[in-house]
């Protein structure tokens, strides 16, 4: 039984993602599966495999130690001369199997749906790396906030400041909606955005990486705005369930608002607030933004992925439910349900969206 | 094994609830009638909590039911207290919660049922020293 134990922690040890292992991007085991068996030098693929061997090479590379299902940890990735990527690999179980595989051969699991290994990708997490060094720097740039989110007195600065700047909110914001935080990682809804974004940011699919992520770090600081005027701590007893906290108005009660929606959800460390009259009011863990923030990304980026879908518990993302869309019936801001709010006007103010 | 045992009373218990006590169909409900906090969306049991839990749209959840009053342990707001008490009786869930600050107290009632016609009502009262201040009726249809 022990033994079956200690097979099952192994696993659970093995099959974490990802694809990459180079310097920025350390080595990481994970579970591939291989369409078919391949060969073991960079520069040969399957179909220069056989051609050599029906020629008769007599230096072909062994092609027979990976097998489907196998796991495999990365070692290093080359790029031959004709642009196509290939993956050093190295078999788990048994070190003394290694060869070189094609790039976008290679599989992993995130949860529970296999994700197909693409030399774009790599690049594209690589981007993600560059970013969040730039953010911790103070070198990424945003276009700044404008005039409408300094109405009714208030400072949203802390998302983006008057240069463009990422405040510490915004940082954290964009951690998490990058996938390098607590929250679920959803980067990937979050580039895709929804059906009716286009409607909001006419622009949204002709920007690029960066620009998207600026365009989400503005959304939220235009519902922060408009949920609590940018105050990290405001709570309010009469929402429509109970307690929220924060500016973005999230439940504090974790049983019935929290404990369901996914691990950005989870919360420690409790922090004053304050009440609408600014007069104080308790200690939350939502007035901490370092709780409440990873909630608001955990919660859109359900909204985003179809984790609303309604149709049975457990809840999961559900790609025909994402079409429900960016606003709608489905998203937790009350006033994002309906498309006429304010804040989608400020929205629309992000200039690149036009 | 102890623990196989609790495990397995336990699911038979919140099983043996579910079917006595409340019938209805899992699934995505349409709000038929009424308004806020109703909206559309999933109503089932919350499997996998620690408690028995039912959702009614994501912004109705009742937790804890059938455990006796439950009193929270954090006191979140200075010289407040909170404490609540959910059941299922007769096709009814019903839940109590009474939050108690230094000069107040405000009792909010939640009942779900089932109609003849299979829809799903539920209504929200709230108490606020015993006067009423919010009086709320919804009802859901079974999504097709």
């Amino acid at each position: 039984m022990y033994r079956h134990l200690s097979h099952f922690l192994l696993l659970l040890l093995i099959i974490p993602k990802l694809c990459f292992a180079d310097n920025e991007f350390p080595d990481i085991e994970y579970t591939v599966h291989i369409d078919r068996t391949l060969y073991s030098e960079p520069g040969y693929d399957y179909s220069t495999y056989v051609t050599k061997k029906r020629n008769g090479h007599k230096n072909l590379p062994s092609r027979k130690w990976a097998t489907p299902g196998m796991h495999l940890q990365l070692i290093e990735s080359k790029v031959t001369e004709d642009g196509q990527m290939y993956a050093h690999v190295q078999d788990t179980d048994n070190p003394k199997n290694k060869g070189w595989l094609k790039y976008n051969h290679l599989y992993y699991y995130e949860n529970g749906i296999r994700v197909q290994c693409d030399p774009n990708t790599k690049n594209q997490t690589k981007t993600i790396a560059e970013i969040i060094a730039h953010i911790e720097k103070n070198e990424y740039k945003s276009p700044p906030l404008t005039n409408s989110f300094s109405a009714l007195g208030a400072d949203c600065s802390d998302y983006i400041d008057d240069n463009g700047n990422y405040g510490d909110r915004g940082k954290l914001l964009a951690k998490e909606i990058l996938g390098e935080g607590r929250s679920t990682d959803r980067w990937e809804y979050f580039k895709q955005g929804s059906r009716n974004l286009s409607s909001v940011c006419p622009n949204f699919n002709n920007l690029n990486d960066e620009e998207k992520l600026n365009f989400w770090i503005w959304t939220f600081a235009a519902i922060a705005w408009d949920e609590g005027k940018c105050i990290s701590n405001i709570a309010r007893s009469d929402a429509t369930n109970g307690l929220a906290v924060s500016d973005f108005q999230l439940p504090e009660n974790w049983k019935s608002g929290r404990s369901w929606r996914g691990p950005g959800c989870n919360a420690n460390g409790r922090a004053p607030a304050v009440n609408i009259r600014r007069r104080r009011y308790g200690n939350f863990l939502m007035a901490n933004p370092s709780n409440s923030i990873p909630c608001a990304v955990e919660i859109m980026s359900g909204s985003l992925c179809g984790f609303y879908s309604y149709k049975k518990w457990p809840l999961t993302c559900d790609p025909v439910e994402k079409t429900k869309g960016f606003t709608g019936k489905h998203i937790y801001w009350e006033k994002m349900k309906h498309n006429d709010a304010k804040f989608v006007k400020m929205i629309k103010e992000f200039p690149l969206c036009k | 094994m102890k623990l196989l045992f609790i495990l397995l009373v336990t699911q038979f218990s919140y099983s043996e609830i579910k079917v006595n006590n409340f019938n209805f169909i899992e699934g995505e409900y349409q709000l038929v009638k009424g308004d806020l906090p109703c909206i559309d969306g999933y109503v089932g049991w919350m499997e996998g909590q620690d408690s028995l839990s039912f959702m009614l749209g994501f912004n109705i959840i009742i937790s804890n039911i059938n455990e006796g009053k439950i009193v929270s342990k954090d006191r979140t707001v200075e010289d407040c207290k909170f404490d609540s008490t959910s059941k299922i009786s007769k096709n009814i869930i019903e839940s109590v919660e009474n939050t108690i600050c230094s000069n107040s107290t405000i009792k909010k009632i939640q009942n779900i049922k089932i109609s003849r016609k299979n829809e799903l009502l539920y209504t929200l009262k709230v108490y606020n020293d015993n006067k009423v201040v919010r009086d709320t009726k919804c009802v859901y249809k079974k999504q097709n």
